[in-house]
């Protein structure tokens, strides 16, 4: 019971202070390596609740597919003007109404999870959260969303070319 | 595993996670911080629905996680393509600089 508490603790600390990270970290690249540490945080916080498949997916698709992309724009699209020393948008009054305004949200949020009763956790089936039994649910039970899910990703990937591609064009009228 | 730790830790984590993210988006004026503050987001969303998947032993939100990183990644693919064009076209990618659709 003690152990559990210690990893909560650690990866939930990991990951909630490299998300402020993302946030306050001036550099854009380095927030990006703060989000990535975020993201190992999360999945072992899956490993905990028995979610082995979707920790491992997110380190593959987020910390790995994802972070790597942004990377790769980051470096595309950096600039080394003085319009990027500024990093808070807007003036410096309007910080402390947006930080008002979320943590309202939050204590909100957490006014509601207080009042509400949690009784103990279902009694888990063979293999809860392993490929098998996910895989199971999602093929059988929930098909058609996958193959929608596939043809989301198919319409991502080509809208993703062509908008890359039509700015090129823009850029050079009459090349080919 | 996780039987010490009550279901409300992790939403309270999730909550602080989600405002931290909505911060970001407020804030920054880097519009591909803005994205990864989204990520950050979606994520905390996910950790509240494998939560009370846990909770309820129920597989439904493990499907539903699939689905957002799924969306996550089309978006952000899409996204980031987008940024790349107004890039090229406008030399800058800060919030406050194009604001050419302000009306």
């Amino acid at each position: 019971m003690q152990a559990d508490w210690l990893l909560f603790g650690l990866f939930g600390g990991v990951s909630l202070l490299s998300a402020i990270g993302v946030v306050t970290i001036q550099n854009a690249v380095k927030c990006a390596m703060s989000l990535i540490v975020c993201f190992f945080g999360l999945a072992a916080l899956f490993v905990l609740q028995s979610a082995e498949l979707l920790a491992v997916l997110e380190v593959l698709v987020y910390a790995g597919a994802v972070m790597v992309l942004f990377v790769f724009v980051i470096m595309l699209v950096e600039n080394k003007d003085e319009e990027s020393a500024r990093t808070v948008l807007g003036s410096k009054w309007t910080l402390p109404v947006k930080l008002a305004g979320v943590g309202l949200v939050a204590f909100a949020l957490g006014r509601a999870v207080r009042g509400a009763q949690f009784g103990e956790r279902a009694a888990l089936p063979e293999g809860f959260g392993g490929v098998a039994s996910v895989g199971r649910t999602f093929l059988r039970d929930h098909l058609l969303h996958f193959e929608l899910t596939s043809l989301l990703l198919l319409i991502g990937i080509v809208g993703a070319v062509i908008v890359a591609r039509r700015g090129r064009r823009q850029e050079e009228p009459e090349g080919s | 595993m996780s039987g010490g730790v009550p279901v409300q830790a992790y939403i309270y984590l999730s909550i602080a996670l989600f405002s931290i993210g909505a911060f970001g988006v407020l804030v920054r004026r880097n519009a591909i911080v803005v994205f990864m503050c989204i990520e950050l987001m979606l994520n905390s969303v996910n950790l509240s629905l494998v939560t009370f998947a846990r909770y309820h032993g129920d597989l439904l939100g493990h499907v539903l996680v699939l689905l957002v990183m799924a969306v996550a990644a089309a978006e952000v693919a899409v996204g980031l393509a987008i940024m790349i064009v107004v890039f090229r076209e406008r030399r800058s990618i800060y919030v406050d600089v194009l604001r050419d659709m302000r009306g």
